[in-house]
């Protein structure tokens, strides 16, 4: 079956996770098990973002719902969990879709 | 098609998969240092203890020494455990930190009950050394395959069944066998199996 080539110009990647460091977290994060989430400090480890880098593409996705984030404690005993949402799964679903719309063409 | 980020549909289906592979080769457990650090344990301690028992003409049981070795080897495939699991699930948080401590929960547990268990049937056949020997070498590789075979059931690691189904035989023939020989088949059948999912899992991880 030919595809016509102004239908794949319609097939648009996701802008919240289209980004190296975003797909990345969003692909770390869904290897987690149904509502397990994973800590900041642990996700930078595996990743290998600096905190601030990491802070602001975590924002980002918090902002877009892909992601929840949430803080507990205080001073030196706080700590932030990163799971990502059922909204954020669909994404990527949407996402790895797209891109094999793209790629996976004769 | 590239756009404003640089980031090419290949290159982001290549980092996508790069990212879930390198994710879970973090976060899962790796069985085949666990496999293998409980495989030198059951070759070296049911060894140990076969050497002490297998040239006795009245069976009157292990010497101290190859206990203390079983003992030692027990120890150190515990901490291997240990920071195997404690590496892999740092900071993973939810069901699966929870299935997790159950699950290493039953280890204890399932022990504790079959050494009751070992004792009361000791007692009951009056304690003698052949019957003891049988019980004590035999009940701790019954309940480890039990939890082996779960274990398969509950993630689907074939590997998980492979040593279960191996210490299951090697509990049973040994039962049959006897204290000495029934040692032998114990760590025969037992090492096999334990380095056969130790491969298995190398190879799927």
């Amino acid at each position: 079956m030919s595809v016509d080539p102004r239908d794949l110009a319609d097939v648009e990647l996701d802008p919240v996770i289209h980004t190296p460091a975003r797909l990345r977290i969003v692909a770390t994060l869904n290897s987690l098990g149904p509502g397990d989430s994973l800590s900041f400090t642990r996700l930078q480890g595996i990743l290998g973002l600096t905190a601030g880098n990491l802070i602001t593409h975590l924002r980002r996705l918090e902002e877009a719902g892909y992601v929840r984030v949430e803080r507990s404690g205080e001073g030196r005993s706080a700590r932030s969990s990163t799971a990502l949402t059922d909204v954020g799964r669909a994404a990527l679903t949407t996402y790895r879709r797209s891109l094999a719309a793209i790629l996976d063409q004769p | 098609m590239s756009d404003a980020t640089g980031l090419t549909a290949h290159a982001a289906r290549a980092l996508l998969d790069d990212s879930e592979d390198a994710a879970r080769r973090a976060i899962d457990v790796p069985g085949a240092p666990l496999f293998g650090a409980w495989g030198v344990f059951w070759a070296g301690g049911y060894g140990a203890v076969w050497l002490s028992v297998r040239d006795q003409v009245v069976y009157t049981g292990p010497a101290g020494w190859s206990l203390a070795v079983m003992g030692v080897l027990g120890a150190l495939a515990l901490a291997v455990t240990a920071v195997v699991i404690g590496r892999a699930t740092r900071g993973v948080w939810g069901p699966s930190a929870r299935a997790g401590m159950f699950y290493g929960l039953a280890w204890p547990v399932s022990f504790a009950a079959g050494q009751v268990v070992a004792v009361g049937i000791a007692r009951a056949g009056g304690g003698a050394p052949e019957l003891v020997g049988v019980v004590s070498a035999t009940l701790p590789a019954l309940v480890v395959a039990v939890i082996y075979c779960v274990s398969a059931a509950v993630w689907g690691g074939a590997e998980f069944f492979v040593a279960g189904a191996a210490l299951a035989v090697a509990a049973s023939g040994g039962a049959l066998l006897g204290p000495v020989d029934g040692l032998l088949w114990l760590l025969l059948v037992g090492a096999t199996g334990f380095a056969a999912a130790a491969v298995m899992s190398a190879r799927t991880r």
